[in-house]
């Protein structure tokens, strides 16, 4: 009797495992199709980029070299909400020399677009906010303006809110690593400006005040950083040796100054950075039209089928009897 | 007066273990009141939030039973954060009960030695802020089964273990080699529990979504270094890599692989300096674990505490170790050294709760500024916890003691 019953398990074992390898194997052929490109971006003036046929829950993950582009994708795909472990904004996540978005498909498609738009002109920086800032960028005549509104509503937990503008260095920093330009405050006030330096060897940021809390309207100051300049907060440590992924300037917003919305403009100069021996210079300069790299990457999603589901029901419990009634027999 | 004494004293467990659960929580939330809202709570809420379907369209980071009742309870149901809390003590209690009555059956004049868990502060911390005493509990039990004889629950609990979090089959792989050379019957009840748990836990979730369900362990399998000597080696001293976008849990691992480029600063896509570093740990793990079974002597309660070594021995050569392990640990190391003198015993709880205390603030979880110290405190905790383990592992092991001797 046991074994009879032992063969029929063995046959539905054998006849429901067909189905699951070969979903298994058929899923296995389908690969992420990936576009590569780049356009000149210019405001108003949306690029089209066609991602073809995307099958149900297939993700569209876009990666872009800037932060001033804003993605539509065609209404088969819902956006999911970036965040970073429950927060907005993280200072060492690798988003912030890149804009990430993710897309689930909706539905089958054959014709499925993401539609790209320049939302302003272009600085050397990449713009992050930390809070819910209101911010404008013109040209000013001492250089880029940077205008920073943000209200107690938006803001209710939150006292400092921060207009981050950030340049990727990733390199070791060399003695003769040194940031040098200028910067004024136009018009509001700032909790302060600094410059933040990200250090990854010893997982902190290094903070030097450019423009402090008692900076008034028309303020201006030129300033230099390198390794010996004593850091704001405390830390007697050097960043001489270590990797740094990230500089940025960082508009501080105090949300217990007077007036509501708080708004500071903020003049950023020119700026150059030195480290091993090789100088980059940034103009301050707004471009009308400048070139952004994307990455678009279909991942293909699994999807079973009611007979994938059926037999590996019939799989798993046709071996959990085998289970029990080998135990049984013992 | 002296009845109500009396009857204070017969339950004098039920007592201890029930204040420390209310004071424990009572301080979690009087303390850290709003901040605890954070604890557990993004990633659930972010499920529910978008209408994500958990092991179909997301891979926490955590199995099914693992991070599957939070999703539940604290995204859909939108519980108070403090729910989970209270169940993580509790959970903790029913370990420190167990744990208890396992000593009780190896070594009845050393049953005392679960308390000293309810002291120590770091480990507290560990209990509070994750689930790693699901691991912890599981385990208790499983060997607690098979001092009793009860192989088949012990393999169901172990799977229970694993679909919680992950780590506990690797109590499975010593109690095998063990079971295979002294019982095969009870071996075979060791494994069919095992399997058949595993299989019914897992089959909803292969049928729903079987990549997603792979993804959820295989993530976990290529992590870099961290707070190890293998760490040290490696010249990594990060904790666990820059963090990445939410969103980014909804691929499955080897598309997320190829988005992100296998880096120094990535722990979960981490470039090693020494390629051959991680599989060396692995070796040493492998040694380590296999000890109980190349052994002669190992019939009887002689072997339990032996098994538990092997395990505290693999932490010792992991190439990622993490605080909250502690809690999984600590009932481990308590097994291996039911022999040494009580107070040695105590020296070794209070150094290794000081490491893990060290590491927790190293990595910014407790608010004490290290500054330019930090490295040094890095090196420091590492070394003190690596040493301790390797003496407690030891202990069993090597045959320095015995469950039975004389103290």
């Amino acid at each position: 009797m046991i074994a009879k019953t032992f063969f029929i398990l063995l046959v539905v074992v054998a006849l429901s495992s067909a189905p699951v390898v070969a979903g298994l194997l058929e899923f296995s052929h389908r690969s992420p199709v990936i576009r590569d490109g780049s356009w000149v971006a210019r405001r108003g003036e949306p690029y089209t980029v066609d991602l073809g046929a995307i099958k149900l829950a297939d993700r569209v993950y876009i990666v872009l070299n800037s932060s001033t582009i804003q993605v539509d994708p065609s209404n088969q795909m819902k956006s999911l909400p970036f965040d970073v472990e429950g927060r907005s904004f993280d200072y060492s996540i690798p988003s912030l020399d890149a804009t990430r978005m993710s897309y689930i498909a909706l539905a089958d498609s054959q014709d499925a677009k993401l539609v790209l738009n320049a939302t302003s002109e272009a600085t050397p920086y990449i713009q992050r906010s930390v809070g819910v800032i209101r911010s404008r960028v013109t040209q000013g005549p001492s250089g880029i303006e940077f205008q920073a509104n943000a209200t107690r509503g938006d803001n209710a937990n939150l006292r400092f809110p921060i207009v981050l503008l950030i340049l990727p260095f990733n390199d070791f920093v060399q003695q003769d690593f040194q940031v040098t330009g200028t910067l004024g405050l136009v018009s509001g006030r700032v909790g302060s400006v600094n410059l933040g330096v990200v250090d990854e060897s010893q997982r902190t940021t290094f903070g030097y005040i450019l423009l402090p809390y008692t900076a008034q309207q028309g303020a201006s100051t030129q300033f230099t950083v390198n390794t010996t300049t004593p850091e704001s907060y405390g830390k007697t440590a050097s960043v001489k040796g270590d990797y740094v992924s990230y500089l940025y300037f960082a508009i501080i917003l105090d949300m217990e100054v007077p007036g509501n919305p708080v708004t500071a403009r903020v003049s950023v100069g020119t700026m150059t950075v030195q480290n091993r021996g090789h100088s980059t210079f940034l103009p301050a300069v707004l471009q009308d039209s400048f070139r952004v790299h994307y990455s678009i990457y279909v991942f293909p999603k699994f999807i079973p089928s009611l007979l994938f589901q059926v037999s590996l029901v019939a799989l798993t419990s046709s071996l959990s009897v085998v289970v029990i009634l080998r135990l049984r027999k013992r | 007066m002296r009845k109500f004494f009396e009857t204070l004293f017969e339950h004098r467990e039920t007592l201890v273990i029930g204040s420390y659960t209310v004071i424990l929580v009572a301080l979690a939330v009087l303390v850290l009141g709003d901040s605890l809202a954070s604890a557990n709570v993004w990633w659930a809420s972010y499920v529910a939030d978008n209408g994500l379907v958990p092991y179909v369209d997301f891979r926490p980071g955590y199995p099914p039973l693992g991070g599957g009742l939070y999703i539940l309870t604290l995204g859909y149901l939108r519980f108070s954060p403090v729910v989970p809390i209270i169940a993580q003590v509790a959970v903790f209690c029913l370990t420190v009960y167990f744990l208890r009555r396992l000593i009780g059956i190896l070594a009845p004049l050393s049953m005392g030695r679960a308390y000293p868990l309810l002291l120590m502060p770091g480990l507290a911390f560990g209990v509070l802020f994750t689930n790693d005493v699901f691991s912890s509990f599981s385990m208790v039990l499983a060997l607690y089964l098979l001092v009793r004889g009860r192989s088949f629950w012990a393999g169901v609990a172990i799977s229970a273990g694993f679909f919680a979090k992950i780590y506990p089959a690797l109590l499975a792989v010593p109690v095998l080699l063990l079971l295979i050379r002294t019982s095969r019957k009870e071996g075979e009840q060791f494994f069919g529990g095992l399997a058949l748990a595993t299989l019914l836990m897992a089959t909803p979730f292969l049928a729903l979504e079987p990549f997603m369900l792979a993804t959820t362990f295989l993530q976990h399998f290529f992590r870099g270094p961290a707070d190890t000597i293998f760490a040290l080696v490696e010249n990594y001293q990060g904790h666990t890599g820059f963090l990445h976008p939410t969103f980014d849990a909804t691929l499955y691992y080897w598309d997320f692989r190829a988005l992100y480029a296998p880096s120094r600063l990535d722990h979960f896509a981490y470039s090693w300096n020494m390629p051959w570093l991680p599989y060396l740990s692995l070796l040493c793990q492998g040694s380590v674990v296999s000890i109980p079974f190349i052994k002669k002597r190992l019939a009887g309660q002689a072997s339990w505490p032996m098994v538990a070594g092997a395990l505290v021995g693999f932490f010792a050569f992991a190439s990622v170790y993490v605080p909250q392990f502690e809690v999984a640990l600590v009932p481990l190391i308590v097994l291996s050294t039911l022999t040494m003198r009580f107070r040695n015993f105590l020296t070794v709880l209070i150094f290794i709760d000081l490491a893990n205390i060290l590491d927790y603030t190293v990595w910014g979880f407790l608010p004490i500024p290290l500054g330019t110290l930090r490295p040094a405190i890095f090196v420091l905790e590492i070394g003190l916890r690596t040493a301790l383990l390797f003496g407690v592992a030891a202990q069993p092991l090597l045959g320095l003691s015995k469950v039975g001797e004389p103290r």
